[in-house]
């Protein structure tokens, strides 16, 4: 049967990627928000996990004001690098898990989350920065990927507690997938930061190392931070962290921290990431 | 230290101050200045109010933190919750070496810890203080707690003003620790009692659950003492909501979760944010004015014209009326995901912009590349970035544009650590510049 064995949070900022696919890794600048990555890489080159779920928001990419899908679930075989305006990152083309996907959407529906099926979309930087920052730069992403997009652009973005449920409700579906696999999951984006108007550049410490704690240690309570209180603690565009609670939601009650990294600044954003594995594994 | 060789000064004006200042009456010192962040507020009406409370007290009251500091050898420190360590930072910038700094703020430890290293730094001496009553209407006579190494040095000073205070053993944050997990308590429970009387009253169970609550605990006079603390959250819920984060942070600082601190927070802040005047003492005309304001806070919610986040400043929530506000603007952007496309803006922006049904308002914005305009006009960030892009721009730079920064201000500004939450919480205490 398959299972999930572990779980990854990490900002998504995409000049990230750009430092990347331009070699400025080792820049002072950002030679300290990649150094908290190496354990990470090493970490995840012995798990060698077969499948790779990512949960991320679509940046105004796949999806336009004209269609906005709470939950988007990609079932396709492969997802597309998408040119955001600054043209397509040199990354690999994203093979998807059409297998489990369709298994986890079925699952889930009956399950009563009502999700959106997509089976073409383009992916964009909050899919394949965390990528990069996990696998490098191969030639081909270690393992297939399936995209679980949630809209955090247009407010409101589901409640934390729905993400987190939602999280559960993705753990029963995998749990029941027959064939023998050994799955992470990824939550994608935050922490604190602002991009836009007169408050641009908010950044939050205090609130973002609280809700590492609280999210590893006590997830109930970090799922029931009201909207409010990220927008106004966080910055407009810190509300992403409700994606890592579908993260947690997948995980075990407890779990062990495999490793924390904090880091300000990348670009307008505070960086965070963690490496949680299931106990019991 | 006799009474006139204290040059004393206060870091913010408000309740705390002003209630020493009229304790003391003729017995302060000649030497008494004050600065608080009223005087560059935004607001004439404001900025004059303060000036006008200097002058009732009979206080030097200055227009600048370094004025009030320059020559003095005392200062306390009173200000509000969360603008404490940044008053101390600021006043580490001018400080006097040997300085006494009481910083008498309701702050969790670690926070005052943070305040004491930048004080200590400027060769200030730094006492963590904590008061523990209400100032009225003890006024100057009010308990204090003081601990940290320079403790034992601010008593014959505070004794000289004739205050009651009391050193503690510990470091710094020993006092404020007190004060701290005491306001669990106190403040939770006026939290706990809003809960219980509003929804007592809003079934009308009111009277029976206090006689009941009398019954089980006598003496404690539950109509008399209920009024008080609904009053309490009334009038100072939002001040105390600031001071139960700073609880809250305290309890997480000792690795416990708070749930019952961060559900205190919710009512503090709701209600504080009523701004009901508490005038009437009775406990149930207080419950129905609270009551009634709720139920009209919710009704303007429900039609998305009161939504709780609409205080934040320099910020567009993103919500239902922007999007439909924007809907074509947005997607003239989103069009520019195309590189054909955006050739075409680049050739003749005015042209392309017709193919979109925008306001002209709208259409102004995007040629001025007023980016703040787009944003109020119903643009998203993810959008408009797409226009800066095609401008060359990358998001770094488009938030410097949209704070006013130059670029390397902005990116100085990020690398320090970014803008702080402090002071940037609510369009009250928004100060530009």
């Amino acid at each position: 049967m398959a299972r999930i064995v572990a779980g990854i949070a990490t900002s998504h900022v995409p000049a990230i990627g750009v430092a990347m696919d331009q070699q400025k890794t080792q820049e002072p600048y950002w030679q300290p928000v990649f150094q908290g990555f190496e354990r990470s890489r090493q970490w995840i080159a012995s798990l060698k996990p077969d499948v790779a779920i990512v949960v991320y928001n679509d940046h105004a990419t796949a999806f336009s004001l004209e269609v906005i899908p709470t939950f988007a679930l990609g079932c396709a075989a492969e997802f597309v690098p998408a040119d955001e305006g600054w043209g397509r990152r040199p990354v690999p083309i994203v093979q998807g898990h059409p297998q489990l996907a369709w298994h986890m959407a079925q699952s889930l529906i009956l399950d009563e989350f009502d999700l959106t099926i997509v089976n073409r979309m383009d992916v964009d930087h909050g899919l394949t920065v965390p990528l990069s920052l996990l696998f490098g730069q191969p030639q081909r992403w270690p393992c297939p990927v399936v995209p679980l997009c949630v809209n955090v652009v247009q407010y409101p973005p589901p409640t934390g507690n729905r993400c987190f449920q939602l999280g559960r409700a993705i753990r029963k579906a995998v749990d029941r997938f027959a064939p023998d696999l050994r799955v992470v999951i990824f939550g994608t984006g935050g922490m604190s930061h602002q991009l836009q108007a007169e408050r641009a550049g908010l950044i939050n410490s205090e609130f973002d190392n609280r809700f590492l704690d609280t999210l590893i240690n006590d997830p109930r309570s970090a799922a029931a931070i009201p909207h409010v209180e990220y927008l106004r603690e966080a910055g407009s565009e810190g509300i992403e962290l409700v994606m890592w609670l579908v993260m947690r939601g997948a995980l075990d009650e407890q779990v062990r921290e495999v490793h924390r990294h904090y880091h300000v600044p990348a670009s307008n954003t505070a960086v965070g990431h963690l490496v949680l594995e299931n106990m019991l594994v | 230290m006799a009474l006139q060789e204290i040059h004393l000064a206060f870091v913010g004006f408000g309740e705390a101050a002003s209630a020493f200042v009229q304790g003391w009456a003729m017995a302060r010192p000649l030497h008494l200045r004050a600065y608080d962040i009223k005087v560059d507020h935004n607001s004439a009406d404001v900025r004059e109010r303060k000036w006008q409370d200097y002058r009732l007290c009979g206080v030097n009251g200055c227009a600048s933190l370094s004025e009030a500091l320059a020559g003095s050898n005392f200062v306390l420190s009173v200000v509000t919750a969360d603008q404490a360590l940044v008053a101390a930072r600021q006043a580490a910038k001018c400080i006097e070496p040997g300085t006494l700094f009481l910083d008498c703020n309701s702050c969790s430890p670690g926070t005052k810890r943070r305040a004491a290293e930048a004080i200590e730094k400027a060769k200030g001496r730094y006492v963590d203080v904590a008061i523990m009553a209400p100032v009225h209407p003890a006024l100057h006579r009010v308990p204090l707690l003081l601990s940290g190494p320079h403790a034992t040095e601010a008593l014959p000073v505070l004794a000289s003003l004739d205050m009651r205070a009391q050193a503690v053993d510990g470091p710094v944050g020993a006092a404020s620790s007190i004060k701290m997990v005491r306001s669990i308590m106190v403040k939770g429970l006026e939290a706990l009692t809003a809960e219980c009387l509003l929804a007592g009253r809003r079934s009308g169970v009111d009277e029976q659950v206090l006689e009941s609550l009398e019954a089980s605990f006598p003496g404690f006079q539950w109509k008399e003492r209920t009024a008080y603390m609904l009053e309490r959250v009334m009038v100072h819920g939002i001040r105390r909501a600031a001071e139960m984060r700073e609880v809250a942070l305290t309890v997480e600082e000792l690795g416990l979760c708070a749930p019952m601190t961060h559900a205190a927070v919710q009512w503090q802040q709701r209600i504080g944010e009523l701004a009901l005047p508490a005038k009437d003492g009775d406990y149930r005309k207080r419950a129905d004015e609270v009551l009634q304001a709720l139920s009209e806070a919710q009704q303007r919610g429900a039609m998305g014209s009161g939504e709780d986040y609409h205080d934040i400043p320099g910020t567009y929530i993103f919500d239902a009326e922007q999007s439909r506000r924007g809907y074509h603007l947005n997607m003239f952007c989103m069009s520019l995901n195309q590189e054909a496309n955006r050739a075409a803006f680049r050739a003749d922006e005015s042209a392309y912009l017709k193919r979109y049904p925008m306001s002209e308002e709208q259409k102004a914005a995007v040629l001025q590349r007023d980016w703040n305009e787009m944003l109020r006009l119903g643009g998203n960030i993810y959008y408009t970035a797409k226009l800066a892009a095609t401008d060359g721009l990358t998001f770094q730079d488009l938030a410097a544009k949209m704070t006013g920064l130059s670029r390397e201000d902005y990116r100085k500004m990020m690398l320090e650590g970014g803008r702080s939450i402090v002071g940037n919480r609510s369009k009250s205490e928004w100060k530009h510049g």
